[in-house]
């Protein structure tokens, strides 16, 4: 079962989609912590 | 192959990076005043630094050069499978939140398994485990040192003593603390120049043209029915079970987290790790649709990187080297010291030691560690990529004793120390005789029955109490 360009072409898309997500979440999250004092 | 940075530049580039980690390793050692400060982070680790400690220790060297790989050789599957291994961490989140129920006050994974089932299990994990974890360590400061001089022309073996020797000193320095924010950043350097190479590299390609190339030169990439593909996934993610339940490497990180984050912080972890494969596979098909000739197959991520993004492309090669060798080796340092000396100093050795003592100790243990982690890579023993395959092949035997442990009264030690004699053995003679795709699985699988039989015979009544006298603050039932 040979998959179609639009399942390759959107599984990239979502791991790049995630992991731009990703470190904007890191980033947030430790800017939000800080202002908490919850960082560590 | 010519290296990708001038000699001057990349030394310049990797001393400074050295540097930057010393210096941060200082910073934040500043703050450590005591040995639970030292080996668990003062257990007070936040979501932001702890999902990115998760992801940055699993990503290792191979998971963005060996992804690639996979991608060339098994297309789809290869990627996918590769991301499965996240499941191990994601499904570890859960069993986390139970660790920390159970031993508030815990530091190994050790302890936990000599209060569950005694000495003589306890005794066999020790070995299993720290085999594992020397083969471990030794690979990755073999691998940094190899990467160094394949990619910026560095010698072996200056880059290894380079690596490995920055590695310890940071992690004497600050512990857990030290490896946990260097971690943090070393997550954002790893992530943001996969999210940059990719992208820009099909962008400049197209989507067309990547989807008919590798259509034209090797189309079986894209089908989703290959039976040794779907091998690799499950194995994959098997493996990663067994890699993770056991060893100290994670269960530190799940006693230096704050108990609220402790599960999310996992799964979080888990799932940012996983786009990564995932990314850097596509470097495989985007190698195959463009005929990429390539001296090594870990280095087609390298070159696409340098072939489209040029200067840029070098500097961001250097981020996801440095920041992934990095973020495993000082990992492995304060998981594998603080086993050995909560379960061997505190608890065998001294038992009356103060806190300054098991402090000192584990940087003491940290420095012997990264002297006997050196020596052996600085020969570059064949047999050490041997033993971590055998070695991973065992550690799948003690899935099935770490969790139902942490959930049930009923395993005894005879239970688990079958399960995982059976399972070792199934999964060597796996690796030996049939796949090594199929070792983490037969290891597993074995194990499994073996440990529920044995158990039928042998039920005990686990008294969770028992934690208790092991300075737990609470014990539930």
């Amino acid at each position: 079962m040979i998959m179609p360009m639009w399942f390759v072409a959107g599984l990239i898309i979502a791991a790049s989609i995630g992991m731009l997500g990703n470190i904007i979440f890191l980033v947030v999250t430790l800017i939000k912590e800080k202002a908490q004092g919850k960082i560590w | 192959m010519e290296p990708i940075l001038p000699a001057s530049v990349a030394w310049i580039v990797v001393i400074g990076f050295g540097l930057l980690w010393l210096v941060l390793g200082w910073l934040f050692g500043k703050k450590v005043k005591t040995s639970e400060d030292f080996m668990v982070a003062g257990r007070k680790v936040g979501l932001a630094v702890g999902s990115a400690t998760v992801m940055a220790t699993w990503c290792t060297a191979n998971t963005v050069l060996a992804a690639p790989e996979l991608g060339y050789k098994a297309g789809l599957w290869g990627m996918i499978g590769y991301g499965l291994g996240g499941v191990g961490v994601i499904w570890f989140g859960s069993v986390a939140k139970r660790i920390k129920e159970l031993m508030p006050k815990g530091v190994s994974s050790g302890e936990f398994i000599q209060i569950r089932y005694g000495n003589s299990t306890w005794v066999i994990y020790m070995i299993l485990a720290n085999v594992y974890n020397l083969a471990f360590l030794v690979t990755q400061a073999m691998g940094g040192g190899l990467l160094l001089n394949l990619v910026f022309g560095i010698p072996y073996h200056i880059g290894m003593l380079l690596i490995t020797t920055v590695c310890v000193v940071y992690t004497m320095v600050g512990g857990m603390k030290a490896v946990v924010g260097t971690d943090f950043i070393q997550s954002l350097m790893i992530m943001t120049s996969v999210v940059i190479v990719i992208p820009i590299t099909i962008s400049q390609i197209g989507f067309g043209n990547l989807y008919g190339g590798v259509m034209e030169n090797m189309p079986d990439r894209f089908s989703m029915i290959k039976p040794l593909g779907l091998m690799y996934a499950f194995n994959s993610a098997v493996f990663s079970l067994g890699e993770i339940f056991h060893s100290n490497l994670w269960w530190v990180r799940v006693h230096s987290m704050r108990e609220d984050v402790v599960k999310k912080g996992w799964k979080f972890g888990g799932l940012m790790w996983m786009s990564i494969p995932v990314l850097a596979g596509a470097a495989g098909l985007i190698a195959i649709a463009t005929d990429l000739q390539f001296p090594q197959m870990n280095m087609i991520f390298p070159m696409l990187s340098i072939k489209y993004l040029g200067g840029i492309g070098a500097f961001l090669i250097i981020f996801v080297v440095l920041g992934a060798i990095y973020s495993s080796l000082d990992s492995l340092l304060a998981g594998v010291s603080s086993l050995l000396v909560n379960d061997i100093y505190s608890k065998k050795i001294n038992r009356n030691a103060d806190d300054r003592k098991i402090k000192r100790m584990n940087q003491l243990v940290v420095l012997v560690l990264g002297v006997i982690t050196a020596s052996f890579a600085w020969f570059q023993p064949g047999t050490m990529g041997q033993m971590i395959f055998f070695s991973a092949a065992m550690v799948c035997s003690m899935i099935w004793p770490i969790v139902f442990g942490l959930y049930s009264k009923e395993p005894s030690p005879q239970a688990a120390i079958a399960g995982m004699i059976a399972g070792s053995l199934a999964g060597v003679y796996t690796a030996v005789n049939i796949s090594s795709f199929g070792a983490a699985i037969a290891s597993a699988l074995i194990s499994l029955p073996v440990f529920l039989i044995v158990m039928k015979f042998t039920k005990s009544d686990f008294d969770w109490g028992s934690f208790k006298v092991n300075n737990q603050k609470e014990v539930i039932s």
